[in-house]
């Protein structure tokens, strides 16, 4: 279906026949759109993502991407799939011995882009997320924001058509926290399907988006316009 | 991929200088190895050498009565060079022995005397027989019992090297069993460290091929680095090796010609004239085992 961006069929994925990791899921997501998942610790929200980018396969049931099947993706394809998104944790993951401008061109070198497209397009995502000034820093000499704002900008080399955001905030305070749902604002804007993960009732209460709501893995509520329930 | 494959020819060294100490050991390791399968090598090469030296001294000398003619000589010369076992004869004609004598023992008047008195040679021709291959001897001196030979033979001297022969064999059938299962251990035990030292580098390098694995790089790109980190150690390896066993060979070269006196082994200008053949095979191999050994740690790795 074109309207379709994400689709989740049925689909669960036990991490042991007595650890739920989700079960049941059904979710559909239109491009562009903008979808936070919320739900207490342990709900399968983690899971959710890393079944997303094919770091986990379903046990049952179907998922798929912009009408590609990737529930029994190839190895050899997940590269091409994770090109088609882009992934920040809570933990930022940034290589500390990198610069900023190292860590993003990092993302381009590694997928085999010449040097004159990773010249262009690194300054481009860094002035996305407003840190062209600080490109020439080293990852221990940024605020927590702006680290973040580093892994959304690395996250953005192969301009994806998702962007899917674990917790980004949950090591930050709130004005760094706005900052950076503000800039995932910005890239829904863009066009691009956002679905952020967070456990902030303040973030999901002011953005006034589409709410899904995890418990014990299943999904219990799917609000158009969300409050966040729990 | 000229830049791709660029790009990972840099981590590769980055990795080697980043882990400085863990690259020196494996490749002293690796090196060590080689080291001794060159050492094990000239060994048995030189038991062949002393094989063949003593081998090259055995010969049985056939001494015929003094009335055994040219004639019968001939015969004898040509029946025994018609076996195919028989390498090389040489004759000796009684003249010849007698003036042989002479020289040899110059002050010595008695002999002298004998021959002047007696008026004529007393002694007889003889034929030196060298086989080609010493278990041939017994068969050579069998078929000089001929009848139409045994009469005119005087005595038959064969000086049996065949014991020593049979000590040099064991000895150097042990040398070469021993050189196999000594560098299978060193193989397995320069295994077992690249193994290590790949996993090490690996895991000093989990965040790094964390974040690859996230952006989307493909699995050649974060396999290639590690498999290229072993050829290094297989390269500066057997380079050092190289470097190690030239001068070696030079050094001890002269004591082994002075040992086989006389022989023309030279080790090193065997290694000079064989040197690219034996150390590009054993990288080759060296360099086989351990991309494969890395391969399987980075498979092992990526696949959870
Ligand atoms: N690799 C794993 N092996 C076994 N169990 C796992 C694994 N990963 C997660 N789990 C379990 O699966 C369940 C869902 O985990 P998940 O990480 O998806 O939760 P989450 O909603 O992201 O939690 P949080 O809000 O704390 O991040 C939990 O009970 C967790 O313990
Ligand atoms: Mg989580």
């Amino acid at each position: 279906m074109a309207d379709t961006m994400i689709q989740f069929q049925d689909v669960s994925r036990m991490y042991h026949p007595d650890i739920v990791g989700v079960t049941n899921v059904n979710l559909r997501i239109r491009p562009g759109e903008f979808v936070s998942i919320v739900g207490q610790s342990g709900t399968g929200k983690t899971t959710l993502v890393k079944l997303l980018i094919a770091e986990e396969r379903p046990d049952r049931g179907r998922i798929e991407i912009g009408g590609w099947d990737v529930t029994r993706i190839k190895g050899k394809d997940i590269p091409l799939l994770r090109r088609q998104m882009g992934v920040v944790f809570q933990d930022f993951k940034l290589l500390p011995q990198k610069t900023i401008y190292e860590n993003v061109a990092f993302a381009l070198e590694v997928s085999g882009a010449s040097m004159k497209r990773i010249r262009t397009v690194v300054p481009q995502v860094l002035k996305i997320v407003g840190l062209e000034e600080k490109a020439q820093r080293y990852p221990v000499q940024l605020s927590g924001g702006e680290k973040q704002r580093a892994a959304i900008a690395r996250a953005l080399v192969h301009r994806p058509k998702i962007f899917v955001a674990d917790e980004p905030t949950g090591n930050l305070d709130s004005i760094n926290t706005r900052e950076i749902i503000d800039l995932l604002v910005k890239i829904n804007q863009f066009g691009t399907t956002v679905l952020l993960v967070t456990h902030n009732r303040e973030v999901v209460n002011t953005l006034r988006r589409r709410v899904v709501t995890l418990d014990a893995g299943q999904v219990v509520s799917d609000q158009e316009v969300g409050k966040y329930l729990l | 991929m000229f830049i791709s494959f660029f790009r990972v020819i840099k981590a590769s060294l980055q990795d080697f200088v980043r882990n400085f100490w863990l690259s020196v050991v494996t490749t002293s390791i690796l090196a060590l190895a080689l080291i001794s399968v060159n050492i094990l090598l000239v060994l048995n090469i030189l038991a062949g050498v002393a094989l063949d030296a003593v081998s090259q001294r055995i010969s049985v000398s056939v001494y015929l009565k003094p009335t055994a003619g040219e004639e019968v000589v001939a015969a004898m010369k040509s029946s025994l060079l018609a076996q195919p076992s028989v390498m090389e004869v040489t004759v000796t004609s009684a003249d010849e022995a007698l003036r042989k004598l002479q020289e040899r023992h110059p002050d010595n008047e008695a002999i002298q005397n004998a021959v002047s008195e007696l008026g004529k040679n007393p002694l007889g021709p003889s034929l030196a027989v060298k086989a080609r291959s010493t278990n041939d001897y017994p068969a050579i001196l069998a078929s000089l019992e001929h009848p139409s030979y045994a009469p005119y033979i005087q005595e038959k001297n064969f000086d049996d090297h065949r014991d020593l022969i049979a000590r040099i064999r064991r000895i150097s059938e042990k040398v070469e069993r021993t050189a196999i299962s000594v560098s299978a251990l060193f193989a397995i035990i320069s295994l077992l460290i690249v193994w290590n030292s790949i996993r090490i580098t690996i895991y000093t390098h989990r965040e790094e091929i964390g974040i690859m694995r996230l952006v989307g790089a493909s699995a050649w790109f974060i396999r290639m680095p590690y498999i290229i980190e072993a050829l290094l150690y297989s390269l500066l390896g057997t380079l050092i090796a190289a470097a190690v066993i030239f001068p070696l060979s030079g050094a001890v070269g002269p004591s082994i010609r002075n040992f086989f006196d006389g022989t023309q082994f030279d080790l090193l200008g065997f290694f000079e004239r064989e040197g690219w053949r034996i150390f590009g095979i054993e990288f080759l191999v060296a360099a086989a085992l351990t991309t494969i050994t890395s391969g399987i740690a980075v498979g092992r790795y990526l696949k959870r």
